[in-house]
This record gives structure tokens, sequence and C-alpha cells, in this order.
């Protein structure tokens, strides 16, 4: 049961190409931000690579997704029930984590697997609470698929044999009382080893060492002392034998770690090895219910997690009076990527008033110009409006909502980015970096791809970085895919418009807007049409940053 | 307390400071020419070490020399050393250790730093103190003549025989039994110290299965004192509660090892921690001299001179370091180089083709200068070499954006933060700057800011795309050009001096990656032969 997938032929299993893309991307992209930023803890959240893997180009599939995050986003009462349920699996997860896949099969680990089943049944209770309160809201197909699998598993034999018995099946255990270590020490009075001695069924009583020293008269320095009951044996008290368990070797520099781990490895085997022992019924049929049942539901976890996640951010954003929206799907082929209002979704949570101080933009891209040249100052917003515009497909591209106001998108293939790189420090140079970069770009981009190219071929002279990246626009004609350059080489625009002439495909010019009409020039940010300004207005900069450095 | 093993004169202020350091070794890829000075994971040189070690003062380079010279003609020095680091962390760590509240924990704690103090000042005195044999410097044989003095005064036998003492006292309690309470969810809930034993418990194997029911052998309760371990993170409620009775039960014997320990009360053991980086740099750079002699580069202990630069072969150990790791070795050819400045000249600028090796130059010759000024030998056949106050550098970065300057104000106010620190002893390494910009703008930003740098007499080393710097720039009597050859479109990496040419050449990279003008278009088109363009999503 996949709440991102329709049918299971569209997961990703990941490829190596794609996991490459991917990696490039989230690096290029920051997007480790967003995996934190649609995450509901912050210490636990999906790889960025991982939420890459989550996008897909299946129209089905996105709408798929979209209802699910719909209902989600309009329905507080759905929100916050099934986080509350998500809790509960994380929990179960944990109690998961402990058990190994073959202890879980053979329930060797037994207290672990009655926790878990214990939890599991509540969850199921839940999700049946949660169907009846939510009937009339909900329209998602993930939804009722879902509904239907939780009263399956709800009404089958082996859930209502284990829901009523689950307090009975821990009774056995309780027998185990107390254990015996012989801890061994060094000369430096620090414990090495530690043995396991005996396993028992009753408690140990305290009594004064110091005591115990007085009443014992023929005691000197140290030795074994003798064992002094505090009342009589009970019948029925039984002691399993003397055991001589695993060795445990303790690194002593660990020393202050001793009670809290190795006390716990030591007789942790030894009560595993008391638990198989013991007889006990039902064992059939939890291990046929955790067998068969409970998958559908454990595999929930992820996928809820990172629909609530990403409602959350959207919740965030729109409480910071951000507009988002469900952008509408057209075929991919039509390769339209068209917003109004789009905002860069991490600006919101870096600035005060995101609202009043956040520039939005309009961008189009389309059959008639789906690749642009972006130009404009340094510091003129321009990586920051690339950034924001992959980051809106890739949210829709999840499923969730888009940064802007509204939109009308054509899924990508894939999200295929260029960013300037340091030095690896091997023998290979910056340009050669880049070359390769872009090689792999276009060994792999179709026509149905984005492919953003952040400042290319800067690492040589400028004569001929402007005609390699003019080699590299000619490749988009050719491939006819969608994008962006963005690029300080002023001069390549003039070649650019020539062989616009005689193109079919033909390439767009946009600028990021500078108003220099009152004394000191101003960055709107505001993305324009156009070829703009002829110089990047880096002195601006150096006096704002570097003042020294003027004459 | 010994003198410095490395600082004849006490240096002021650092040559590399905190801040700085992290930068300058990403820059210069120090990380792997410190691997070569390493023993990992057991002895590591870091930044840290190799940084702050740095002087600018002539006399404290060349007694390191000296040092170092003498250390270089004895076989077994190495595995000595790596002893001694090993001894001096250990002694580390036990200093970071809270004095003990307790007293068995408290004279422990003493006992082993005793013990180590001894390990140490045994084996610096071996060091420094050579057969008749071995000619030595005057500072080394000062040194040794020191170490000695100190241990006669500190009366090392003696220790040795009372350590031995102590711990046949400590060593007759071996083990002990503790009986843990179990609550229902099967988490130790309580503690119980039942036995203290002079036997130890014996390495055994886990039983196959347990015999149920056995009434015969009815364990009998036993009882001691109570150690509620409820708050077991509270870490150290055990073992306070066990090491009070150890010292109730252990009293006489515990006063005999605190009677003979208060015999060394007056000794402290952690000045002896100020050699430990000292031990590390010696340790590193003879670690350095062995990879170089062991392929057979060429090694020297530079000369120091006022203001110019005269390096011969020189040649950089990150490609030497490169090519150990690498399968194919042929793919890491180390050039060796020539390179001068003399006065007037205090920029050399270094151009090129792509790929044709202008960062590795500018690692190396930073790298050179670093060693040099830390006493060590430089991987060169010769070098003289002027000494620098500080040494600082500039390398393109990713952009960092939280902080909302964008790449070319990042880059501007990095450069201004270093043009506030040089004056006409500071040397400062400049990689590619100002490329986030238009090309015209980037070269009239380019040219203002090494004019800066020469107003205040710093000495630069620049790479540059920017091939019309040389003609934009007024002063190229201060400016020693090199350019990194190439033949046809083989580049040598041999650095010869000449103005920047005319290109960047460019094109060849992009030839052989297949990403020129002709080779993009058949790649995009045999793809589309081959109908293989689809990528899984």
């Amino acid at each position: 049961m996949r709440l991102l997938y329709r049918n299971s032929n569209l997961i990703n299993t990941g490829n190596e190409k794609l996991n490459m893309i991917n990696e490039i991307l989230s690096r290029d992209l920051d997007i480790l931000k967003l995996s934190k930023s649609i995450s509901l803890n912050v210490r636990v959240f999906l790889k960025p690579e991982k939420l890459l893997s989550l996008m897909t180009d299946d129209i089905d599939n996105i709408l798929y997704r979209q209802q699910l995050s719909k209902d989600i986003y309009e329905n507080e009462i759905l929100y916050n029930e099934l986080i509350r349920i998500y809790q509960k699996l994380t929990g179960l997860q944990e109690i998961s984590k402990d058990m190994t896949q073959a202890s879980k099969k053979e329930i060797t680990n037994y207290i672990k697997v009655i926790k878990w089943l214990e939890l599991f049944c509540e969850i199921v209770s839940d999700f049946i609470g949660l169907f009846e309160k939510c009937a009339d809201i909900i329209s998602a197909e993930s939804l009722k698929k879902l509904k239907m699998n939780i009263e399956e598993i709800y009404s089958s034999e082996e859930f209502i044999i284990i829901n009523k018995n689950i307090k009975l099946l821990s009774k056995d255990v309780h027998k185990l009382n107390s254990i015996k270590l012989g801890v061994n020490f060094n000369e430096y009075f620090e414990p090495i080893s530690v043995n396991c001695l005996e396993i028992n069924n009753f408690y140990y009583y305290p009594k004064k060492m110091a005591d115990i020293v007085r009443n014992e008269k023929k005691i000197r320095g140290i030795g074994k002392l003798k064992y002094h009951p505090a009342g009589k044996m009970k019948q029925g008290d039984i002691r399993y034998d003397e055991m001589r368990a695993q060795t445990v070797v303790i690194d002593t520099t660990k020393m202050q770690r001793f009670l809290s781990c190795e006390i716990n490895i030591g007789y942790i085997k030894a009560i595993d090895s008391f638990i198989k022992s013991l007889n006990f019924n039902n064992r059939g049929i939890i291990k046929k219910f955790i067998l068969e049942k409970t998958e559908s539901i454990v595999e929930l976890i992820d996928d809820l997690g990172f629909f609530l996640g990403g409602i959350k951010m959207i919740k965030q954003l729109n409480e910071k009076g951000m507009p988002v929206c469900l952008p509408e799907i057209v075929e991919k082929e039509r390769k339209i990527y068209e917003v109004e209002n789009l905002y860069n979704c991490y600006l919101p949570f870096i600035l005060n008033n995101p609202s009043e101080n956040i520039v939005s933009n309009d961008i189009v891209l389309n059959d008639s110009s789906g690749f642009s040249i972006l130009n404009g100052p340094n510091k003129g917003g321009k990586t920051t409006l690339i950034q924001g515009m992959c980051l809106s497909i890739i949210l829709f591209q999840l499923g969730l909502y888009a940064p802007c106001s509204k939109a009308i998108i054509s899924p990508a293939d894939m999200i295929l980015t260029h960013y300037q790189k340091e030095e690896t420090g091997d023998k290979t140079g910056r340009l050669a970096i880049e070359a390769e970069s872009i090689k792999m770009i276009f060994s792999n981009a179709t026509k149905n791809s984005m492919i953003i190219l952040n400042e290319p071929y800067v690492s040589t002279s400028p004569a001929e970085g402007m005609y390699l990246i003019l080699s590299t626009l000619k490749a988009v004609r050719e491939l006819g895919c969608r994008g962006m350059l963005v690029t300080h080489y002023h001069k390549l625009n003039d070649k650019v418009e020539e062989e616009n002439t005689s193109a079919k495909d033909k390439i767009s010019f946009l600028n990021m807007g500078i108003d220099s009409s009152v004394g000191n020039t101003r960055r709107t940010y505001e993305l324009k049409k156009g070829r703009g300004e002829v110089k990047s207005f880096a002195m601006d900069i150096l006096r704002e940053y570097a003042p020294e450095l003027l004459d | 307390m010994l003198k410095s093993l490395i600082w004849k004169n006490k240096q002021i202020e650092p040559v590399i400071k905190l801040e700085i350091a992290k930068v300058l070794t990403e820059d210069l890829n120090l990380k792997k020419i410190l691997s070569l000075m390493s023993k990992e994971p057991l002895i590591k040189v870091t930044p840290d070490i190799f940084l702050n070690s740095i002087t600018s003062d002539a006399e404290n380079i060349l007694f390191r020399q000296f040092i170092l010279k003498d250390f270089l003609k004895r076989n077994d020095i190495l595995p000595i050393l790596e002893e001694l680091i090993v001894a001096l962390d250990e002694m580390q760590k036990l200093h970071k250790i809270l004095k003990p509240e307790l007293l068995v924990p408290k004279l422990m704690l003493r006992l082993r730093k005793l013990e180590l103090y001894l390990s140490i000042m045994e084996k610096l005195e071996y060091i420094f103190n050579v057969e008749n044999s071995i000619e030595t410097s005057e500072e080394f044989s000062e040194i040794g003549e020191e170490i000695k003095n100190i241990n006669n005064d500190t009366g090392l036998s003696a220790l040795s025989e009372d350590i031995k003492k102590i711990k046949t006292i400590s060593h007759k309690f071996k083990s002990i039994d503790i009986g843990i309470n179990i609550d229902l969810q099967h988490e130790a809930r309580e503690a119980i110290i039942i036995n203290i034993n002079d036997f130890k418990y014996k390495k055994s194997n886990l039983i196959d299965k347990i015999r149920c029911g056995d009434s015969n052998k009815i364990q009998k309760l036993s009882i001691a004192s109570e150690i509620d371990i409820r708050n077991a993170g509270q870490k150290l409620s055990f073992e306070y509660e066990l090491y009070k009775e150890i010292e109730t039960l252990l009293r006489e014997d515990l006063n005999k090892i605190e009677t003979i320990l208060s015999k060394y009360s007056n000794l402290v053991t952690s000045g002896i921690l100020a050699y430990r980086d000292e031990i590390f740099l010696y340790y590193g750079a003879i670690r350095l001299y062995g990879f170089m002699c062991s392929r057979q580069y060429k090694s020297y202990f530079p000369k120091i001179t006022s203001d110019n630069i005269e390096l011969k072969g020189v040649y950089s150990l990150v490609m030497a370091f490169e090519s150990i790791a690498a399968e194919d070795e042929n793919k890491f050819v180390v050039v060796d180089n020539n390179i001068d400045m003399s006065i007037p000249e205090k920029t050399i600028l270094i151009t090129g083709a792509n790929d044709g090796g202008k960062t590795v130059m500018l690692e190396s010759l930073g790298a050179v200068q670093l060693l040099f000024q830390n006493g060590i030998m430089v991987p060169a056949s010769h070098a003289e070499l002027p000494v620098y106050n500080k040494i600082l550098s500039h390398f393109p970065k990713d952009e960092d954006l939280s902080i909302g300057a964008g790449r070319l104000g990042e880059e501007a106010g990095r450069v201004s933060e270093i043009l506030k620190e040089a004056n006409d002893s500071v040397l400062v390494l400049f990689n590619e700057p100002y490329i986030t910009t238009s090309p015209t703008e980037g070269l009239d930003i380019l040219v203002l800011s090494i004019k800066r740098f020469l107003e205040k007499g710093a000495v630069i080393f620049l790479v540059t795309h920017y091939l019309d710097f040389l003609s934009e720039i007024n002063e190229t009597e201060k400016i020693a050009s090199y350019v990194m050859e190439i033949i046809g479109e083989l580049r040598t990496y041999k650095a010869i001096r000449h103005e920047p040419m005319s290109e960047s050449h460019a094109l060849d990279v992009a030839k052989a990656y297949g990403v020129d003008a002709e080779g993009i278009i058949k790649l995009i088109r045999s793809r589309k032969d081959n109908s293989d363009s689809e990528v899984t999503v």
C-alpha cells in the first residue's frame, strides 16, 4: 500500500545515472534545506537524493498525489489525526530497529514482538476511527484504498485473536527476575570483562557490605564473602543453573559507560537464550500475522511522513502570507512552464515579513520560447530565481503544492543542472570538470528535460568561454529542451540573436531588473523580458563589500 | 621543565591565524600532504598542529632544521617517536578527566599519569642521547643534556620501583559479583554487589540449553550493598557506590598506596603535554622525508633570503600523493619546475592553458613556503626563500546563498579582509579571482585589487585567465610572468618565463570531452539515432 504510487510499477527503483543526476541536483539547489523543511522531525529527514528520487513525471501519478495533498491540506482534522497516527507508526519503526530480520521471523526477540504487536493493534484501531470520522471529507483515491486495506486487516481472524490476547502473551516472560554477573577488574580497579553466572526467578535483597564485614570477623582485606540470606526461600523459587555465558570484553577507556551498555550486553544475550527455551502458545498465529498482514501498514510510514511533512511546509508558507497552488498538469510534450507570482520557497524562512519583502515573478517557457538566457547585475537575484524555479518543479513533481499563485506545468523527465564547482585537487582542472558536467547533461537530456546552466565556462579566457557557450546553445536548440542559462557574457547575446534569425527554436532573453534612475543603482529582483543592460554593475558590489579596493 | 623542542625564540603573533588556517588547508590541499606525514589512523598530523607551528623567525627555522637533520641520521627514530606519541596522547586523555571525588579513582588516575610520565621521559632521554658514533648539532646535544638532568633530579628509577609496588597492592582485588534485578520490561533496575573476589572469572562459551526446575541446585539468596541504577544516565552512580565500598574494605591497602604516591606530589605531569605537537611535527617531517626518498624525489632544507625566491626542481607533493592512490600511476606524472622572483618583482603571475597545471603550481608554491617556515625540508632540489609574517590565500568558493551577498560580493569581502592584513612581509596566493562577473569588469577589479596589494608591498602569487592583465596593469616590472607550457595540444606542465599567451586552449579540453561545437551535436544526434535517450524516472 503506497500513498506515493498509484501502481507499483511506477516505483522508482533507481538507476546509477539518475542517482548521479540527483546527487548533482541536490548539491546545486541545496535540496538538503528542502528535505529538512518537509520533515516532521528536525533530526530525522529524507536524504536529499532520496527525496529527489520520489519525483515522478507520470501525469496520473502526479494527480494521484495531488488528490491526497489536497485532502490533507484542506482538512485540519484529517491532518492532525494522521500526524497522531504517524507518531505511533514511528514508534513501531523504533521497536523494529532492535529486531533483526531473522529475529522478527523466528520470534526470538519476544518482548519486542509483544510491544510491537500491541502498538500495531492500536494503530489499526486508530485508522478505523479516523475513517469513520472523516468519511465525508476523504476524496483521494489513495486514502480510499488505504481504508479498504485497514478494514481487511481489522476484520481478519488473526487480528481479532491477537488484539484480544495481547496482554496474556507477555505473562510467560515475567518468570525472569534477576541475573548475576561476574566482573573482572585490572590493577587500576577498572572493569575489563563480564561473565553471566546465573539467571534466577528471585530478586536480590540489599544489605550494606560494610555490615557484612563487621559481622564476619574472619574477613581480612578482600576475599570471597559468604552469602547472607535476608529471609527464607519461598516455594517455587528456582535458579536456572549456573551459566557461563559469553564474555564481553570492555574497553577500559569506556569505563564510565560500563553500566548503561556493557551490563546490558552481558545479560541480554543470556535472556535471549532463556526466552527461546520457554514454551508459549500462539507462536504460529503471531508469525503468520506478522508475515502476512502487517507489511502494508508498515510501508505507510515513509509515504505518510513525506505527505505530512510536505503539507506542514506548505501550511507554513501560507501562514507567512505567501501564495501556494496545486499546478495544473499538461502533457510532457507541450513543454510548458507558466507560473504567476513565483518565489523561492526558501526565502520566507530566512526573511522577515516575507510577503512584503519577497519579490515574486512570472515566468513563461513554452513551445515558442522554451529556453532563455538570463542576464543581470551581480547580486541581482539570478541564482535565487533559477533555484526557485527548479524548486517549484520539484514540488510539483512530488505531488505537492507549488510556491506561486498559479501554475501550468508539463512534467520534466529530468532536471539537469550545471553550477560552478571548486577544483577537486586531483589532476582535473576546473574547465575539465565543467566539460565533464556539460557532457553528462547532454548525454542524458531529452526534449522533455529541464536544463539549468549557471554561469558556465567562466574558468577559461572570456573569448573561449563565449565560444563554448555558443556551442552549448546549439546543442540546446538541437535537443529542443526547456531551461535557462545564466551568464555575465553580454557579448554573447548578439551572436545568439543572429542565430535566432535562422533557427527554428528561438532562444529568448530575460534579465533581472536594475533601477539606475536615482543616483545609486538599485537591484529590483524583478524579472524582465529582453536583453537588459550590457554590464553587471560589479563596481556597486565593490563599493558595498570592499570599498578599500577602490581608488 | 624542559625547554621547547621547536621554538628557540618565542613567537608572539602566529603566522597563520586560527580563522585563516581552515581556508589555507582547503585551498592548498594540505590534508593530502599531511596524510603523507601521518600514519593513520593512529598518528594524524592535523592542519592545526602543522599550521600553528609555522614561524616567521629565521632562528626558529634554523633550529628546527638542525634537530631534524640529526633525527634523520638515525634509522630507528620513527618507531620510537610513534611510541612516544601514543604515550603523549594517552597522557592528554588522562589530563582531560575531571579530578575524581573518591579516593580509589583519584589514586589510580595519579598512578597512571606517573606511569606515563616515566615512560615518556625515558623515551625522550633515549631519543636525544645518541651513541657517540653519530655526530649531532649543538642544539640537539643541549636538549639531550637537559633531559638527562631533569630525569636525574626526578629520580626515575625510584619512581619505577614505586609504581611496581603500588600495582602489586592494587591487583589483589580481581573481580566482583553483581546481582541485577530486572523489571517487567526486562530493563535492569537495581545492581547489588554480592562478592569481592581475589580470583578472576575465566572466559567461557554460551551453553546450549538451560536446565529448568532443577531443585537440587537452589541458590540461596545473596545480599550486599544496593546500588540503584534506575538513573543509569548518571554515569557515576554505580561506580560511585562500588568505589565507596572498596574504600571501606581496602582502607589499609589504599593508605599504603597513598603514602607511596605522596612522594611525587610535586611532580607536575601535565607540563609534558607541551611537547606533544612538537614531537608530532618532527615525526611528520621524518615520514615525509621517508616518502620522498622511497620515490626518489628530491628534498632540500632551504636557505633563507631577504626578498628573492629561487626554486629549482620544485614539484607537487599533492600530485605525488595522487600517484600512489591512482590505479594507473602514469595518470599522475610528477613534473618539476624552476621558479624565481627577484627584486623589484613582487608578483609571480601564472597563466596558461586550461588543465595546464596552474593551480597545481600555485598549491605547490604555497606548500613549499609553509614547509619551509616549519623548518621542514621542501620538495625541490634547491631552494632559497624569504620568510613571511603572514601567509594568506584566496581560491574560488561555491556560493553561500545564506549570506545574500552574491558570489562577487562574498569574494570582494574576502579579498578586502586579506588586504587589511597585507604589508611588505605578507604572502598572498590568488587563484582565478573575479570570474563571477562580466569579463571587462572582472579584469578591472582584478587590476585594482593587485595594485592595492602592491602598494602595501605584499608578495603575490596569482593565477588568472584574464590574459590582458599584464598589459592592463602599469607596474609590469614588479611582475614575474610564467606560462604553463603547451606544445601543440600537449600540456607539458612546465612553467616557462613568458608573457601571457593569447589563448587558454579551452577548445582542446572541450574536444577531449566531446563538448566542442561539433562533438556536442554529434553526441545528441547519435543518441537520437540509437533511441537510448530515455532515463527512467
